[in-house]
């Protein structure tokens, strides 16, 4: 009986000495934040959506990681007319497809396959414009289909973009991860079998691993895309798991389930840096929060009482009760990194007596209530909205203005903002390029209205002018210019007050070598390997 | 004191006051009591006598480890949490949407359940078998799994959870009061009692409801205890209260994400929530017990 | 024992009925808030019959039929309870013999404080603690979830234990004893319920047996402990086991929901509380029908079984006790 016992509880440490094993070092592990709602970045802006497209798909140029300039892709080099409106992109020959079970490629990529890519996003009758939703949210955000005019194959290697109008952000949108090249073949083999909305859940594209299997919830599962252009990966496998919990997602981390992890919790850097197993990247990201007023709801389309509650509230302790410092205070919406960012902006300083007085002298009628809206899950440029909103109401409190928090789940916020419900709202951006435009069009723009993204709801055919004037100008010097005056202005109007520039954080353990991750969210396996 | 046990032989107790009696001679049990009393008592005043309010956020004082800790201050007793807030008084606070809300459920779903039970056991035939299978199925079903499906159909918060977790303890009081009142209307001396004429309400009040007590004692403490680990439960998975109400499911699954920053977070709401239903069961286990001594 | 069966089933059905009933009105409430209340009967006889031939619905959220993703799920919430009825009986059982033996000792007295405690904890702070020293702090065993993921098996059954056996992977054991690590925190937590029933059940039954005339003779006859525990004891105490733990199914079922979510263990529990979350209502409904069902028809199961191995309980049917 004794000898039965003894041997049942040795069972389990048995097994956990087994832990070196032949499998586990033929992989990766990340553990990503959620499931993707399809395999193609073109459709989609979320984190998780980010997360894939590096491993699956290339892009024409690509940013320079430490440079910020543009460099080359799939495309070897790229040529602009001198008057901004064409531009002529020369491919790199014999980039293969992958070969997977569900499709086998007969050519490399070739000029097709950049006109199909794009045609796509830009001709409402191409045959798969409107396969999955039909709705490409970064190329709405950067009014991509009103700038280009037509892309057009010159030759097999050789494609032209002509635009519109000039736009220096052009290259810098082409870079980003959700421009990607995907396989024409492979769109008219679904075509002839009718399963056009296969595109983007099976996928097919040119990068380090290829699509193996995906389980919801559970896990995505990739192999090495032997034929990569660039060389194999160094790891025969890559598998996502899914956990959408980020005090889960470190656990794991901890224990070794997990090579890598999306997205730490700002309340975690410290555990990350202390830990011994554990190393931690941390880069200035391209992201700001910021609390909106809402111009459709008087009184928030009195200066007055913007300028009001912004002198109310004191961003030193949201950012280190919410980002727990790693992040830093936002002063107008560019962060520091940036080179069109004014660094002579006074800003709102935290001052309860000043903000009472400025709204008493606003003359609107006292005692002042409004609701303030946000997310009830985590975003990448606010680790906690309602623990935010809930400063914002404690400062407020202090000024004798009352707020309600509303806080509702993403899908849910996104609808409120659709209707225009809120009064004020804790929302942000995360911007998917370097160029300044992608903070400024989507914000603050007119068109952006109707795109929700400019959540104050503020038109102003003035900003618009500056904002389209800036993209035109193709020299730096006028074109900082441009874009302070264009900091000053809102300073001044203050649609919205930003809060904070929250860091771009990476975890992974200490024998993963190679990672490569982007200040705009976004991770690299192609060189990524375990010792 | 001394004269007590000199005199007991001469005093004639009730069967219930010689319970009590029995349940006095139990040390732990005893300290069990007074420590639910102390529960009870937190419940009730609990807002006028804890230290801070419930939405008071020091944010001088984010993450502080309680004061035994070397970090720790004495006026944050139990420590804080991320928005600042004091752990003392938000499980204060929370004494009372957890045990008193627990509590009142259990005593609306007794009351109800009982008299449903009673109804159905002093009635005969048809009706009292279909009742009696129905509650035999519907009790297979566990009240959490019952809870949940309740939720499932009114949506979440703290007022739809106490409604689910009174629906589900429903049938518990119910049956068990049926089967009881049903047993001893087949004894000998009811009948006796219904052959010297007399009323159904008679034999309820003076031959029935004496002779069922350990049945309404045991199965108030079983209720008691689900009803406060199916509602935090219900917090914890997010279905039950919302922050910022501090019920104590609800805080253990808001400070998950500090498990590693703020272990105190974590451990003390779970202390708490097991200490009262250890004393909750200590206290009922030991009440029968005297009950079963007493009635002898 | 037919009619008993019948009126059993009769009950069942008349539970789910009403169960079926609750479900529509649900989804009906959603759908057309009760706008025309004249054509509901014919309604819900078209939802009666969808239910009948399987078809709960499509789910929102994942675009399947709701019943086939609750097939897919199902099993690995059934592996977890089935392990933890096994580890149950494997440490209730021992300390049952050793509590019941010691009656009022103080191995006794410490088992059954233990007992207490195990009742009284709640489930998901257990687990949080549990992961909290043993994976974290020890970094003995995983987190979460069934298997390495890098192991690539096959579904046959769904149960990954026997899918890891029965696969041609070269790493085939290794993968089962990874999925057995994987299984042991969620185990040990949702085996705390049933341990502590089996331990009561056992002491009690055991502490019964051993003051009887035939254990006495047995003693006589220069029998050890041991062998009359194993002749004797046992073979009065196991049959009146098994049933109760049928019956304790529900709460393990319940207990599992929680436990995964904890542990995300791809089972109903976090599944079902997701789409609570999502408001996805023909999800919900299949998977309240489908949980309500299971745990009905166990329960149902284990009165047969306990029947037709226990004499004794057929008479008290017929009302001959």
């Amino acid at each position: 009986m004794i000898r039965l016992f003894a041997l049942l509880f040795s069972l389990p440490m048995l097994a956990s000495c087994m832990q070196e094993s032949q499998v586990l070092n033929k992989g990766l592990v990340y553990c990503s934040s959620g499931n993707p709602t399809n395999f193609n970045p073109q459709l989609s802006q979320t984190g998780d959506s980010l997360d894939i497209s590096s491993q699956l798909y290339n892009t024409l140029v690509r940013l320079d990681p430490n440079t910020q300039g543009i460099t080359s892709g799939l495309a070897r080099k790229w040529h602009v007319s001198r008057d901004g409106l064409r531009y002529q992109f020369e491919l790199r020959r014999g980039v293969a497809f992958h070969s997977t079970a569900y499709f086998t490629p007969k050519r490399t990529l070739n000029a097709d396959d950049v006109v199909f890519s794009f045609r796509r996003i830009i001709h409402p009758t191409h045959p798969f414009h409107s396969a999955s939703g039909g709705s490409y949210p970064f190329f709405n955000n950067t009014q991509f289909s009103q700038l280009i005019k037509n892309v057009k194959k010159l030759g097999p290697y050789k494609v032209e973009f002509e635009l519109h109008r000039p736009d220096t952000s052009l290259l810098a949108n082409l870079a980003t991860e959700f421009a990607v090249i995907l396989s024409a073949e492979y769109g008219h083999h679904l075509q002839k079998h009718g399963k056009n909305n296969q595109l983007d859940q099976l996928p097919i594209g040119t990068g380090p691993y290829q699509f193996k299997q995906f389980i919801p919830d559970n896990l995505i599962r990739f192999e090495r895309h032997w034929g990569y252009w660039e060389g194999g990966a160094p790891m025969p496998q890559l598998v996502f798991d899914i956990t959408t919990s980020p005090t889960l997602r470190l656990a794991k981390l901890i224990t070794g389930e997990c090579d890598a992890m999306a997205y730490p919790a700002a309340s975690q850097a410290n555990v990350i840096s202390d830990h011994p197993d554990l190393l931690m990247n941390v880069e200035t990201g391209y992201k700001v929060s910021y609390w909106a007023f809402n111009h459709d709801k008087p009184p928030f389309n009195n200066a007055q009482v913007r300028k009001a509650l912004a002198t109310a509230i004191d961003r030193k302790t949201i950012l280190k009760a919410v980002y727990f410092n790693t992040g830093v205070v936002s002063h107008g919406l560019l962060p520091p990194t940036s080179w069109a960012y004014n660094p002579y902006l006074d800003d709102y300083a935290y001052s309860p007596k000043l903000a009472r007085k400025l709204l008493q002298e606003s003359g609107i009628k006292l005692p002042l209530s409004l609701t303030i809206y946000t997310s009830s899950s985590p975003e990448p440029f606010n680790p906690n909205s309602f623990k935010t909103a809930e400063f914002i109401q404690r400062d407020l409190q202090k000024i004798g203005v009352n707020a309600k928090i509303v806080v509702l789940e993403p899908h849910h916020l996104h609808s409120s903002i659709v209707n225009g419900e809120y009064d004020t709202l804790v929302s942000g951006w995360s911007a998917v390029t370097s160029d300044p435009d992608n903070f400024f069009r989507p914000q603050y723009s007119c068109n952006a209205i109707a795109n929700h993204t400019n959540t104050s709801r503020w038109c102003s055919a003035k900003l618009d002018g500056l904002i389209d004037q800036a993209v035109k100008q193709n020299r730096m010097v006028p074109r900082i210019r441009i874009y302070r005056e264009i900091q000053e202005k809102l300073r001044n109007h203050l649609p919205l007050l930003p809060l904070a520039h929250s860091l771009q954080l990476q975890a992974y353990r200490r024998d993963v070598h190679g990672l490569k991750s982007s200040p705009f969210g976004g991770v690299n396996f192609s060189e990524a390997y375990r010792d | 004191m001394a004269n007590h046990d000199v005199f007991r032989e001469e005093t004639i107790r009730s069967p219930l006051a010689h319970s009590w009696y029995i349940y006095q001679q139990n040390t732990i049990g005893m300290i069990a009591l007074w420590a639910l009393i102390f529960i009870g008592v937190l419940a009730l005043i609990g807002p006028w006598i804890a230290p801070y309010p419930l939405d008071h956020q020091d944010v001088g004082a984010l993450l502080n480890p309680p004061s035994w800790f070397e970090q720790g201050e004495v006026h944050f007793f139990f420590g804080t949490d991320d928005l600042g807030r004091d752990l003392l008084s938000q499980l204060i606070y929370g004494a009372q949407l957890t045990f008193g809300g627990a509590f009142i459920t259990v005593i609306l779903a007794m009351l109800i359940g009982s008299a449903i039970g009673i109804i159905g056991g002093m009635s005969r035939g048809m009706q009292a078998s279909i009742l009696h299978h129905f509650l035999d199925t519907l009790l297979s079903i566990p009240s959490l799994l019952l809870a949940i499906i309740i939720i499932s159909v009114l949506g979440p918060g703290y007022f739809n959870t106490l409604l689910a977790v009174f629906l589900a303890l429903l049938p518990l009081f119910t049956r068990a009061v049926y089967r009881a009142v049903h047993d001893e209307l087949n004894k000998e001396y009811i009948i006796a009692l219904r052959l010297d004429g007399a009323t159904p309400l008679r034999i309820l009040r003076y031959g029935i409801l004496p002779n069922i007590v350990e049945t309404f004692v045991s199965q108030t403490t079983r209720a008691m205890t689900s009803a406060i680990l199916d509602i935090t439960a219900l917090g914890f998975l997010g279905l039950g209260a919302q922050r910022p109400l501090p019920e104590w499911g609800t805080m253990l699954s808001d400070t998950m994400e500090l498990v590693f920053l703020a272990p105190w977070t974590v451990t003390l709401p779970g202390l708490t929530i097991l200490a009262t239903i250890l004393i909750i069961n200590i206290v009922g286990e030991g009440l029968r017990q005297a009950i079963i001594k007493g009635m002898d | 024992m037919l009619i008993y069966i019948i009126k059993r089933l009769n009950v069942l059905v008349i539970t789910l009925f009403l169960l079926s009933v609750v479900a529509f009105l649900l989804q009906r409430q959603v759908i057309t808030d009760f706008v025309n209340t004249d054509n509901m009967l014919g309604d819900y006889q078209r939802y009666l019959m969808a239910m009948l031939s399987g078809d709960f619905g499509i789910s929102q959220a994942s675009g399947n039929p709701v019943l086939q993703d609750i097939l897919t799920i199902f099993p690995a919430t059934l592996e977890l309870c089935l392990m933890a009825f096994i580890v149950s009986l494997i440490l209730g059982v021992p300390f049952g013999i050793l509590a019941g033996l010691s009656r009022g000792g103080s191995a006794d007295y410490g088992i059954m404080t233990v007992t207490l405690v195990g009742v009284s904890i709640p489930t998901f702070w257990f687990a949080m603690l549990l992961m909290m020293f043993f994976s974290l702090h020890l970094g003995w065993l995983p987190v979460s979830g069934r298997m390495g993921l890098l192991y690539e098996i096959p579904v046959v059954t769904g149960f990954n234990l026997l899918d890891t056996l029965l696969s041609n992977q070269p790493y085939k054991y290794e993968a089962f004893f990874d999925s057995l690590q994987h299984l042991a925190l969620p185990t040990i937590v949702l085996a705390a319920l049933p341990t502590t029933e089996v331990i009561r059940q056992v002491r009690a039954s055991i502490g019964e047996e051993m003051d009887k005339n035939y254990i006495k003779a047995a003693q006589a006859k220069g029998l050890n402990t041991f062998q009359i525990i194993k002749r004797h004891g046992l073979r009065n105490a196991l049959p009146a086991v098994i049933p109760s733990l049928g019956l304790q199914f529900g709460r393990v079922l319940t207990t599992a929901m929680i436990t995964e979510t904890v542990f995300s263990w791809p089972g109903i529990g976090p599944w079902m509380v997701n789409n609570i979350y999502l408001e996805d209502h023909s999800a919900i409904q299949g998977g309240m029908l489908f949980i309500a069902a299971f745990v009905l028809l166990a329960n149902m199961a284990t009165d047969m079984l306990h029947l037709l191995i226990n004499p004794l309980k057929r008479d008290e049917l017929y009302g001959k006790s």
